[in-house]
């Protein structure tokens, strides 16, 4: 890569950069905008799922129930899935085993922190939107794990809202589960 | 095959700004001299993107050049893109692809083989580093290529205009702590520079004034990128979902 040219830099790089210009005007109070992992966030959340080995694997069930499982994933970003009270639970679950795959990989400490989120967030959006709980995390463990995202800095407003949420169900459900 | 990439395509700038419908209607001019200078101009702003697509596409190096010109002189300045053009709705990056595929099946289904130079001469295209190009795009399809490289000479040019009217205003220590911070996190891959660093190296009194500096650079990168992308869209409105439609392309090209 030329030193005076972005030509050459990996696609993920020029969608970060891209964001800067996308993103700014939600986070101009914030100094996390400056943040690079919060870049990172937003550029993974406008990204699609890819057709790596996580839906590959699962192409004879996928091509069985073509509609059900693949529709929903069709063009729409992650951010968007993850965000939406309609998407499917199928489709979120996708993202939250993709994530998964991606925070095992060997990768920034940026990169898995953002994997990590997607994870969650992948997890919250179940359990807000589905009432479902599609991890073996316990309630207790899951407040936890949403009470330290929502506390980072360079967390997007809509994924802090939906760990919000997110953690008040988990406290609500860890209570009755006691009780 | 791999063939050499290495093209004087382009003259000698690297600049590669981005254009507007009327630009081409205007080269609808009698005027040969005008005519000249502003199929120059189009072919320097949009060369790249086309020549990558082609090259991608498995065009030899001169084939792809042969093309990318005689795409230019042939469709961009002819009557029927133009007429496409008072009549189309939507991006125009899109819209220079379609014109272009359509371009190559004719070029196919006349079978005209030949050489493709304009009556002009060969314009000279600018040196290029297809090697590293190549290497960040080798698992896209040509399409994907096509957006990459017209995101990154975008992206070459909002950064060229920010940092030049960031020195041109006298504040080169904005820019470069905007890069420290910002910029060189992203395109380095490295940890950003610790803002006291930041105040130390530059003599910043507080680490607000930091986070003010890079609020001021974006706001213009900001600008700079909306008002750029705007030439290519019909609306305001779709600035936004064009940048997003962007990023969405080269996401899934490295999500994988």
């Amino acid at each position: 890569m030329r030193k005076d040219s972005t030509l050459g830099l990996n696609p993920e790089s020029l969608a970060r950069l891209l964001g800067i210009a996308l993103y700014f005007d939600s986070d101009e109070d914030k100094d996390s905008s400056t943040h690079p992992t919060a870049q990172l966030l937003k550029a993974r959340l406008a990204g699609t799922l890819p057709l790596d080995t996580t839906v590959v694997e699962e192409l004879p069930a996928i091509l069985g129930q073509l509609r059900k499982n693949l529709m929903p994933l069709g063009g729409r970003t992650l951010g968007e899935i993850i965000t939406d009270s309609k998407s499917d639970l199928g489709a979120i679950k996708k993202i939250r085993r993709y994530a998964k795959k991606m925070a095992s990989r060997k990768r920034s400490e940026a990169d898995r922190a953002v994997a990590v989120a997607i994870y969650y967030a992948a997890i919250a959006s179940a359990l807000v939107f589905h009432d479902m709980k599609i991890t073996t995390h316990s309630y207790e463990s899951l407040e936890v794990s949403f009470a330290k995202l929502i506390n980072k800095p360079w967390m997007s407003t809509e994924l802090n809202k939906l760990f919000v949420r997110a953690l008040k169900l988990c406290r609500k459900k860890g209570h009755k589960s006691k009780s | 095959m791999r063939q050499s990439g290495k093209t004087s395509m382009g003259g000698t700038k690297n600049a590669f700004q981005t254009t507007h419908w009327s630009e081409i209607r205007n080269a609808r001019t009698h005027d040969e001299a005008q005519r000249r200078i502003i199929i120059d101009g189009l072919i320097k702003k949009y060369w790249k993107p086309i020549y990558c697509y082609l090259r991608r596409k498995g065009y030899g190096n001169e084939s792809a050049k042969d093309l990318t010109q005689g795409f230019f002189y042939e469709i961009v300045l002819g009557k029927d893109i133009v007429q496409q053009a008072d009549e189309a709705r939507g991006r125009f990056r899109t819209f220079l692809l379609t014109a272009l595929n359509h371009y190559i099946t004719s070029v196919h289904r006349a079978n005209v083989a030949g050489k493709r130079h304009p009556k002009y001469g060969v314009v000279s295209l600018e040196e290029f580093d297809e090697e590293s190009m190549s290497l960040a795009a080798k698992d896209m399809k040509p399409e994907d290529v096509f957006t990459y490289v017209w995101a990154s000479v975008l992206m070459d040019d909002v950064l060229a205009e920010v940092k030049e009217c960031c020195i041109r205003d006298g504040k080169r220590i904005h820019w470069e702590v905007f890069q420290a911070r910002v910029l060189e996190p992203i395109i380095g891959g490295v940890e950003p520079h610790p803002v006291s660093e930041l105040c130390k190296r530059f003599g910043i009194e507080s680490k607000a004034m930091v986070s003010n500096m890079i609020v001021t650079v974006k706001r213009r990168f900001q600008a700079a990128m909306s008002s750029r992308v705007r030439q290519h869209v019909d609306s305001d409105e779709e600035v936004k979902q064009e940048i997003r439609d962007l990023m969405k392309i080269l996401s899934k090209n490295y999500a994988s």
